[in-house]
């Protein structure tokens, strides 16, 4: 048996499949337990990590979900972290989530809790326009900024948090790197907002966008209001110099 | 021809992590610093694309002026490509690794003797590889594209294993030997994987062992700990595990003096992945390599002179009885 058809067996049995017994004897796949079992060891270990408020949520079912991933979320990244990438797509599956019955909004806080790793890690990159250039926008069904603080501070108890679901209320948030502290920040973006931080992201100036608004609504240019966002947008190292 | 006298001989040095970072480079510029940290080994993957406090962390290091050298866990050597004769890659991470070893001007570079990628999926384990002709083969062309593209010698490392997947058609010993002569490539020498192995399997003594390899390759060594006993989720059980997480036992430190007693070699590191204790325990375990360091260099030379000037491969059964298991 040629080495490559060795290694598609090999990897079946690292996905939890049915192996081939004629290219991987029982001895092997027996002696292969070891590897599923320190793979699936470590990737519980780096999931908690990344997602601490997913795991207190999730802590009764943990186990099965990552047996769950492990198997359908292979990872193409060399770099580690990345193969927690996806977690936010095995919540979003109809089945999963009606197996494990877990709060209505849990794979939109993977994916939140996802993006604050990426955006921290980030690779530096030059600006092209005055926007911060490490920054995300997600627009969510649910205020996850509001449940992330619940989740933090709540004193309910932990099986209530575990079950309750979050009534739908749309948001849209904008992530990014402070390049001055280099913590993360976010907040939360009115349709407003993200009328702005799209336009100086495409390289326009601030006046400019204020103006063509303006111009676009038949409403009068308030520069007070543009120097006071510049300000805002200047404190918060959104915009940059 | 591969040459480890022509390669730098950076001396003794630890695994760079992240939670140990400001302490590591603190004692490197101490005068606690006797030659125990001398440079430090970083796992390319975990520093390709920086960016944000990692990026201000890495540049600390950089500028500290320590020699880097990188290990990789994900270059994955083992790994067959589909049509039999290519070399099988990534070609993100190979160019993200050319960027990062040009950038720390690394003398060389290495990973270990094992498959962590089937295709393009990435197996977060260093799974193990027949000892077969047919992956010498394949090992032999992967190593071949690394050091043309990188411009700078590989070394494979001897991992450690708990399956040899099929029936070998050579011995563990003879499989190493085989890459290193035609891929022509060094050899970074685990000791502590040594021990995993002879013991997990029974198959030799880990002198025997050594004997059997060619030394002359050997450029650089770790050392590690290893934890013992073992069970999968499906109840096998192995003797070792393989952890870099526990303290160096004994009989690792006696195989790193029987290998040093054979041959020299550039670099010795000490490695440590989980588990991390204080620094301050780390620069122990330092100075007792240090200590079976100067006692091999003694044992080295007593040799040569009762015994004249002997290749890394002669030996004498007087001098040199096993320790075995």
């Amino acid at each position: 048996m040629a080495l490559y058809q060795i290694q598609q067996e090999i990897l079946k049995s690292m996905q939890g499949q049915e192996t081939d017994p004629q290219t991987l004897p029982a001895k092997t796949q027996e002696e292969l337990s070891i590897y599923y079992s320190l793979v699936l060891s470590s990737l519980s270990s780096l999931m908690q990590n990344i997602y601490p408020l997913c795991y207190k949520i999730l802590e009764p079912s943990w186990n099965e979900l990552m047996i769950q991933y492990q198997n359908k979320y292979p990872s193409k990244s060399a770099v580690y972290n990345k193969l927690a990438a996806d977690f936010h797509k095995l919540l979003a599956e109809p089945a999963v989530q009606e197996k494990y019955n877990y709060p209505n909004y849990l794979s939109e806080l993977a994916l939140y809790e996802w993006t604050e790793l990426e955006i921290y890690n980030a690779p530096n990159i030059q600006a092209t326009t005055k926007l911060t250039p490490v920054h995300q926008v997600l627009q969510f069904t649910y205020p996850l900024t509001t449940i992330v603080q619940y989740l933090k501070t709540s004193e309910d108890s932990i099986e209530e948090i575990q079950t309750t679901d979050i009534e739908e209320e749309a948001q849209i948030s904008f992530f990014y790197r402070d390049e001055t502290s280099l913590k993360n920040r976010s907040f939360v973006l009115t349709p407003a907002s993200l009328f702005v931080v799209r336009a100086i992201g495409s390289g326009k100036g601030l006046e400019e966008i204020h103006k063509s608004f303006c111009e676009q609504f038949n409403l009068q240019v308030d520069i007070e209001a543009i120097n006071q966002l510049q300000k805002d947008l200047q404190a918060a190292n959104i915009l940059i110099d | 021809m591969f040459d480890k006298d022509k390669l730098i001989k950076p001396g003794l040095g630890l695994g760079l992590r992240r939670g140990l970072t400001d302490e590591t480079l603190e004692f490197y510029k101490s005068p606690d610093n006797t030659g125990l940290i001398e440079w430090l080994e970083i796992v390319p993957e975990n520093y390709i694309k920086l960016g944000g406090v990692k990026a201000k962390k890495f540049q600390t290091v950089l500028d500290s002026k320590i020699k880097l050298i990188p290990h990789g866990v994900n270059l994955s050597i083992g790994t067959a490509p589909e049509k039999p004769g290519q070399p099988s890659y990534d070609p993100y991470l190979i160019d993200a690794c050319k960027e990062l070893f040009q950038e720390i001007d690394a003398p060389w570079f290495s990973d270990h003797l094992s498959c962590t990628r089937v295709g393009d999926i990435y197996l977060q384990n260093l799974l193990p590889i027949p000892f077969t002709q047919e992956t010498v083969n394949v090992v032999s062309d992967n190593v071949k594209f690394l050091q043309d593209t990188m411009q700078i010698p590989f070394l494979i490392e001897n991992p450690s294993f708990y399956s040899t997947i099929i029936e070998p058609e050579m011995t563990e010993a003879q499989f190493i030997n085989s890459i290193l002569e035609q891929a022509d490539c060094g050899l970074l020498l685990d000791v502590n994987n040594i021990y995993v192995n002879a013991t997990n399997h029974n198959c030799y003594s880990p002198v025997e062992f050594l004997e059997q390899l060619k030394l002359d390759r050997v450029v650089q060594v770790h050392i590690a700990g290893h934890l013992q006993g073992y069970r999968s989720h499906t109840g096998h059980s192995i003797e070792i595990l393989d952890t870099h997480g526990q303290a160096i036992s004994q009989e690792v430190y006696t195989i790193l003096e029987e290998l040093l007693a054979r041959t020299t070699v550039n670099a010795i590191l000490l490695e440590r992945d989980s588990n991390f204790p204080a620094l301050r325990e780390l620069v122990e375990e330092l100075k007792t390599i240090k200590n079976v360091i100067a006692r091999s260099n003694a044992t080295r030379q007593t040799r040569k002179e009762k015994y004249g000037t002997l290749s890394d491969t002669t030996r004498n059964p007087q001098v040199y009885a096993g320790t075995g298991n």
